[in-house]
């Protein structure tokens, strides 16, 4: 069996990522109070597109690292959750939820490099 | 009358999927699409564990938000930014279910799926409750509705209020007019 061109498997996680992002989107959209409908803006949206496509064509052996790493990374997003708001209030939606990435990369970077050891 | 503020109700509305633009949708599938390729792309290059991180990579927030404020209020994008903080719990119970059940991966993916629904939920309605209790809780549903609608909202809880009152007798609902 002639293996799967990597760029063609990368070509094939970007489509699924962008039909789930919408998929939750769209729920979002549905969902009523507005708090309840960020539920589904931190959604594993990325996660399931990806790790289905890895699980598909390469296994599973890598979910652990995949999942230690998500855990850094969500430390991150809770960061970015608190922050953001604040900064939403203060710059509005654009530039305070851009800036907010900041604290994203601020508290995942040091539990990524902790876990990395 | 209770001083605690009336709490709306969690529910779907399926009509509203009539207001969404195509044009939203597809600034959505781009981030979607970008982020789940630069996820892919480090995973290749730096390994899985680097991989992961840029999974729960709020990526997709800031088009959000920006839609979001845009159609309605900055109010409206600062309370979708905090509900994110439930999801993010789900997030992690999420990350720890792969890495539990990696050896079924039939199992995995979906397993983790209902663990972040069920953690996000959970977390969403403790903290729910726990704001009303301190008589935090908002607002009524029209508040975020739009232009106006709390006018609609005032004219509701005035009607509410004079069906209290014995004296005044029942109201008739289609009386209740909103002034323009």
């Amino acid at each position: 069996v002639k293996p799967v061109n990597e760029w063609v498997i990368l070509a094939i996680k970007a489509i699924n990522g962008g039909l789930v992002v919408v998929l939750f989107a769209l729920v979002g959209e549905v969902a009523k109070p507005k708090r309840f409908a960020g539920i589904f803006a931190a959604a594993p949206t990325v996660a399931l597109a990806n790790l289905t496509v890895t699980a598909l064509t390469a296994g599973a052996k890598d979910f652990p690292a995949y999942g230690l790493g998500m855990l850094a990374g969500t430390t991150g997003f809770l960061a970015y959750g608190l922050v953001c708001p604040l900064l939403v209030d203060r710059l509005g939606a654009l530039r305070g939820s851009a800036l907010s990435f900041a604290a994203w990369f601020a508290a995942a970077a040091p539990v990524y490099l902790v876990v990395a050891r | 009358m209770s001083s605690r503020r009336q709490r709306e109700p969690i529910g779907f509305q399926p009509s509203k999927l009539r207001e969404v633009e195509a044009r939203d949708l597809g600034v959505r599938f781009a981030f979607g699409a970008a982020i789940s390729a630069a996820a892919a792309l480090v995973g290749t290059r730096f390994g899985p564990l680097a991989g992961g991180v840029f999974l729960a990579f709020p990526a997709i927030l800031p088009a959000a938000l920006t839609l979001i404020a845009k159609k309605e209020s900055t109010r409206a994008a600062r309370h979708d930014c905090r509900g994110a903080v439930a999801g993010v719990i789900g997030l992690a119970a999420f990350a720890v279910t792969i890495r539990l059940l990696w050896e079924r991966p039939g199992l995995a993916l979906p397993a983790a799926s209902v663990a972040w629904t069920i953690v996000a939920l959970t977390g969403y309605l403790v903290w729910r409750s726990i704001r009303t209790a301190a008589g935090l809780e908002e607002s009524l549903p029209e508040t975020d509705a739009g232009p106006g609608s709390t006018r609609s909202a005032r004219a509701a809880q005035e009607a509410r209020q004079r069906r209290t009152r014995p004296e005044d007798g029942p109201v008739d609902e289609s009386a209740v007019t909103v002034p323009s």
